[in-house]
């Protein structure tokens, strides 16, 4: 799926697709090894979110969401709050334990096959084995799901 | 920039560099190596850190080899030659305008692809280009293994493997500059198809131009393609769409072919170290607890371990300042000796120790690579203050020498950030504040005296990022820099390295003692000895206490106002003068220093620190003030400013600090 390079959840590598920044700075992205085509990996986040290292062509580069969020990128991998209707794999989960026991509670942990089937703005509507779930929009931005090919 | 602008400045290097000299710029993207090969090869001990932006000026060395004379400038850092901040132009103006013999652009090893990138846009402007692949220790380490005969062959120069470390391959690099010198060469490289089709139509167009026959038309096609802005004023010519994306891709897709047969990586995880190390202090919580948890050490220790040599060479001063006094027979010469000279250079050199343990740990920050993290860290909290973790990392710089830190500014890409950034600056407390914190916190706050002097240079930040804020509010209405910004891998600093950074920056604190420190002292006892040559008449008295009733609700006596003004030439000389006026005990009326204890209690001393900190800064700040933001204005705002909330907070300090006690 399509998502913005400042979507991209950490640990996880997609490839560019488009570059959308103002030319003086696209130049230097350039430079920098920012080209269509090209895989990058979210490495980690600033105490305070943001800027946000990213790895790209072997070295390390600190953006803002200002301009990550003009960067297009190609990833199997990104938050459910992003997810449309579909089928999907959960690929990991970030929190704590106390996060984690929850997920667990309401049968989601790595590995687990879940159908979006429903998009809200507050939250997603899920099925995991016969249940419907509501998930809500701060919880599901903690959990990266993997997109399933359509069979 | 304007070009007949460029084209002069090209005519005054002219009548600088003789032309026997063989120019050779080092050019390369920011931390790859360029001043450290620069240091290697001209014997220079030009300024060297693991951080992106560390050089921002060009700087001109020579190098004699075989039968010529070379002069090599060690240009900026920067990742293209579509430069944005002031620091970059310079490397792109010195390429383009005042066009040099011969260009090594010096890439790192262990990131060849990414470097690679900007030794093609030079490729595309011109000839006699040498490729230096620098770091080849680390590389060596890490398993990589490069074909630089491989390399040679497919790019047409001649490519060196270097390392500024151990020195492997200079020698080499040495040899290439001096064989290209003497042949030269030329080599294009192909774009795709479609790409040198439109070149070659815009060319054809741009041969017709007179007035761009000095430049080469194919180099100019290939900017106006990617609209480069000067490019495009320059020529007139709008070829319409934007192609940069194009190119800037056929650029990497030859570099991938370029490095298929030449480069091999390892498997080794290079990375995994750095990992550990980042997540710890970039972390969360733990990152900013870091951060604070270095800051206390690093004045901790500036404070405790230069203790007992501070007390060593008081002593010793003490004794030669006793020994001249004895044996000079004459009065007035003996009290000058003793007393302006002795007393005055000696009271400041006492603090050289704490000045070098200050650098040193500096120079350990800015070594291992840390300060581009804290600058990460931070970066969101600037961000609300319309900063930019670029602009943490030149205030850091700031504790060191206020100069360099308004000099580092140049890095900035957005004017309104860079010049709320040099307002700001003589705000952080620098290394010659730092004696003055000591003198004065060791009368007064016994073993307190370390968390004072903490306490100070945290007040110096706060009240950095509120001026910021202030300024930037009341001023300017732009927008942040965008912090796009290279994490270096971490580097262990070497003993060597770290001694040559300490004794850089340090030597400047000496040079200080015996010129501009030594000077005042001798004025100030001047002052003080002359007309009558008691002290309490003299005309320093006369000047201190005419001023003294404006400081009375402070609590100042006319010495310390005496002192300040003297601090006006640099902040050491309050040391100096402090000392003379109270110390030199020949001078008959002097109260000594002691006295200086049950003249004002410790509230009014810490007053006395913190407009210290904030009154006017020195001569040197000034000027780099005024040089780099390009206006008096300026400087008068910064100035006024901190006069003023420095008499505000001084008197605050007094009254909250006497409600006390
Ligand atoms: N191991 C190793 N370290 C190197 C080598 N060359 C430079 N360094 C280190 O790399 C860092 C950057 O070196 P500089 O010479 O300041 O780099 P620069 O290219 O001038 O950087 P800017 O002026 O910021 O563009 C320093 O910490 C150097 O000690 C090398 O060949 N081997
Ligand atoms: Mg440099």
């Amino acid at each position: 799926m399509k998502i913005t390079l400042s979507q991209l959840p950490v640990g996880v590598d997609g490839t560019i697709v488009e570059i959308n920044a103002p030319h003086e700075l696209r130049e230097r992205l350039y430079g920098m090894g920012f080209i269509k085509g090209q895989r990058v990996k979210t490495i980690r986040r600033a105490p305070l979110r943001d800027p946000v290292v990213y790895l790209i062509k072997g070295s390390e580069i600190s953006l803002r969401e200002e301009l990550s969020s003009k960067i297009v990128i190609e990833s199997r991998f990104f938050s459910l709050d992003l997810a449309i209707p579909g089928e999907y794999v959960v690929d990991s989960l970030v929190g704590g334990r106390r996060f984690l026991e929850k997920m667990r509670f309401i049968g989601i942990s790595k590995g687990s096959r879940i159908r979006v089937v429903k998009s809200l703005s507050r939250g997603k509507y899920i099925r995991i084995n016969n249940n419907d779930v509501f998930i809500p929009y701060r919880q599901a931005m903690r959990i990266v799901v993997e997109e399933l090919p359509n069979e | 920039m304007s070009n007949s602008h460029s084209y002069n400045k090209a005519e005054e290097i002219g009548t600088v560099v003789p032309s026997k000299y063989t120019s050779v710029a080092l050019l390369g993207n920011p931390n790859v190596g360029k001043t450290s090969l620069f240091n290697a090869l001209t014997g220079a001990r030009q300024y060297v850190a693991n951080w992106p932006g560390v050089t921002i000026e060009k700087r001109v060395g020579t190098m004699f080899y075989g039968d010529r004379a070379f002069r090599i400038i060690d240009l900026p850092g920067t990742y293209t030659l579509g430069a944005t901040s002031i620091d970059e132009k310079v490397a792109r103006d010195y390429l383009i305008y005042e066009s040099p013999d011969l260009v090594v652009v010096v890439t790192d090893a262990m990131n060849l692809e990414r470097s690679l990138y900007l030794l093609l846009q030079v490729l595309e402007l011109r000839g006699n280009v040498i490729l230096a692949i620098n770091s080849i220790d680390e590389a060596k380490k890490a398993g990589i293994k490069i074909d630089s005969k491989e390399l040679s062959k497919h790019l047409g120069i001649p490519v060196v493997l270097t390392s500024a470390f151990t020195g492997e391959g200079i020698g080499n690099l040495k040899e290439a500059m001096l064989k290209i010198s003497r042949s030269g060469i030329h080599v294009h490289y192909l774009f795709p198809e479609r790409i040198e089709k439109l070149i070659s139509k815009l060319s054809s167009s741009l041969k017709l131009k007179k007035e761009l026959e000095n430049f080469d038309t194919r180099w100019l096609s290939i900017k106006l393609l990617e609209r480069d802005e000067e490019v495009l004023k320059l020529t007139g010519i709008d070829p319409g769409a934007d192609y940069s994306a194009d190119i800037a891709n056929s650029r990497y897709e030859f570099i991938k072919e370029l490095l298929k047969d030449s480069y091999r990586d390892s498997e080794k995880h290079y990375w995994d170290l750095n990992t550990a190390i980042d997540h710890v202090v970039t972390h969360k919580y733990l990152g900013i607890l870091v951060f604070f948890a270095i800051m206390y050490l690093v004045f901790q220790v500036t404070y405790s371990f230069a203790e007992p040599f501070t007390t060593l060479i008081e002593m010793g001063f003490n004794a030669l300042g006793a020994f001249v006094d004895k044996s000079v027979p004459i009065p007035w010469l003996a009290s000058l000796l003793s007393d302006g000279v002795i007393g005055g250079v000696g009271a400041v050199i006492t603090f050289v120790p704490s000045i070098f343990i200050l650098f040193l740990s500096l120079g350990i920050l800015e070594e291992t690579g840390y300060l581009p993290r804290a600058a990460f860290v931070i970066d969101r909290v600037m961000y609300s203050m319309k900063l930019s973790g670029r602009s943490f990392m030149s205030m850091l710089l700031g504790f060191g020498c206020n100069v360099s830190s308004i000099m580092s500014t140049r890095t900035i890409s957005e004017p309104q950030e860079r010049i709320v950034t040099i307002l700001v600056s003589p705000f952080i407390s620098c290394s010659a504040r730092l004696p003055v914190y000591i003198m004065i916190s060791s009368v007064f706050f016994g073993k307190a005296a370390g968390l004072a002097i903490f306490s100070l240079y945290v007040f110096s930040v706060l009240f950095t990022f509120a001026s910021a804020l202030l300024f930037n509010k009341l001023l300017f209405k732009g927008k942040p820099s965008p912090m796009i910004m290279e994490l270096p891998r971490y580097r262990k600093p070497t003993i060597r390295s770290l001694m040559l950074y300490t004794w850089n920056r340090g030597k400047h604190f000496l040079e200080k003692a015996g010129t501009i420190i030594l000077a005042a002292s001798i004025v100030i006892w001047v002052l003080s000895y002359f007309p009558t040559g008691n002290i309490l008449t003299s005309f320093a008295s006369i000047l201190g206490k005419s001023l003294e009733p404006l400081f009375r609700p402070l609590g100042f006596t006319w010495q310390m106002v005496t002192a300040l003004i003297f601090g006006g030439a640099a902040k050491e000389v309050i040391v100096s003068s402090l000392s003379t006026l109270y110390g030199a005990s020949s001078l008959p009326g002097n109260p000594g220093l002691a006295t200086l204890a049950s003249q004002i209690t410790p509230p009014v001393a810490f007053g006395f620190l913190i407009f210290v900190l904030l009154y006017f800064p020195c001569f040197a700040t000034i000027a780099a003030i005024k040089n780099e933001s390009g206006s008096w204005k300026y400087v008068w705002i910064t100035v006024l400013y901190g006069l003023g909330i420095a008499y505000l907070l001084a008197l605050i300090t007094r009254l909250i600090g006497g409600a006390f006690l």
